[in-house]
């Protein structure tokens, strides 16, 4: 359950950050400035081969990852970055102290300053079927003193109890969880009484758990467009919520949503 | 499996949707993507985590029970620059096209598009 509430955290993290800007996302940078935590929790958000493209400044930099791991720095660009070339090219798959030591020197380097970080995710394209290749980005932040569980900036509020602020008024049914505990219910009995169900299932627990394939944690499943009712699973940091609405009630239910995570 | 006009009709259904990055085709039954069209072509894993995740939400066994015994046809992962779309053939439920279109968008019309292809292509319909 740690391991859904903490994937169920990231999806949260994921949808907050996202932004359409050509630029590129903003993300917050640790208490110190430093770039690492931001750079660590894309890593960390990463589940696809992705390059992703950091900046700050002038200071630009280009990474691999892929399974939450980081494969390789693959450009560091700026007028720091000088401390990056060695860095640059080398696999990153159990790294000693002592490189340990210089990429951390290197990924701090290369985004220096106080500017917004900026990262835009791009397909990755070269080979990524090693899962076990690079290092996760826990295991950097462990090495290197960061929390990634806390070192989480400006995180939105809690959308789950935002949505469920106005969607009840859009649904037949719902249901609120916590930790998997249903904590809340509300409509028609009978339908309330097939989420539960449904909340015990093993598609529930695959929903918890998907990968964060379209960095999104509002999913909605149904029937044919406009025929019947539609599922709607909602989740943040804190909690999660299940709902049965008319399906024509499904572009209501997403304006709700994307004005709950901001 | 499929003549070049399938191509071009994919093609065509990303071309028509305003921000859509990638149609897929995929055959549900066979967790297998046949067809992608795409602005950049995306890695075989990507393309095999969205079918998986296509069969996931459409073939659960879980959701019949929600839906008075009838799987489901549609799934949305929606986020805030874009949104997934997984939509059964109502024609031949083993079939199902991936959508990945940005924010905002027009629902109705994804909807529309994807079903009208899948028709077309479905049993009776043209092959593909």
């Amino acid at each position: 359950m740690k391991d859904t509430r903490r994937l169920a955290e990231r999806i949260r993290k994921l949808a907050g950050s996202e932004a359409s800007s050509p630029e590129g996302r903003e993300l917050p940078p640790g208490p110190d400035g430093s770039p690492l935590a931001a750079i660590l929790r894309e890593v960390d958000e990463t589940i696809l081969p992705r390059s992703l493209v950091f900046r700050r400044g002038e200071g630009r930099l280009v990474v691999s990852a892929a399974n939450r791991r980081l494969l390789m720095v693959d450009t560091a660009e700026g007028p720091d970055a000088a401390a990056a070339t060695d860095i640059v090219g080398r696999p990153l798959t159990q790294p000693d102290v002592a490189l340990l030591g210089r990429l951390r020197d290197a990924l701090v380097s290369a985004l220096p300053g106080n500017d917004p970080i900026r990262v835009r995710p791009a397909p990755a394209s070269g080979a990524a079927g090693d899962f076990a290749a690079g290092t996760t980005a826990v295991a950097l932040a462990s090495a290197w003193g960061i929390d990634l569980a806390t070192a989480t900036g400006n995180d939105p509020a809690d959308a789950v109890e935002d949505f469920l602020g106005t969607a009840p008024s859009l649904s037949r049914a719902w249901l609120r969880l916590d930790a998997g505990m249903v904590t809340e219910t509300g409509g028609d009995q009978a339908l309330t009484a097939r989420l539960r169900d449904f909340a015990d299932s093993a598609d529930m627990a695959e929903l918890d758990m998907l990968p964060d394939a379209n960095r999104s944690r509002f999913i909605a499943i149904g029937r044919a467009p406009g025929d019947g009712d539609c599922l709607i699973f909602v989740s943040d940091k804190a909690e999660a919520a299940l709902l049965l609405i008319p399906a024509e009630s499904l572009d209501s239910a997403r304006t709700s949503w994307r004005k709950a995570v901001g | 499996m499929f003549d070049i006009s399938f191509r071009d009709e994919l093609d065509a259904l990303r071309m028509k949707l305003a921000g859509c990055r990638l149609a897929a085709y995929a055959d549900l039954s066979a967790r297998m993507v046949l067809r992608v069209s795409a602005e950049a072509q995306p890695r075989r894993e990507e393309i095999d985590v969205l079918c998986d995740l296509a069969a996931q939400c459409l073939d659960g066994p879980a959701f019949p029970a929600l839906f008075d015994g009838e799987p489901p046809f549609t799934a949305v992962f929606a986020g805030k620059a874009e949104s997934h779309f997984f939509i059964r053939s109502l024609s031949d439920p083993s079939d199902a096209l991936i959508l990945i279109v940005a924010e905002p968008v027009d629902q109705a019309k994804i909807w529309a598009a994807a079903q009208d292809l899948l028709d077309r292509y479905g049993p009776g319909g043209e092959t593909p």
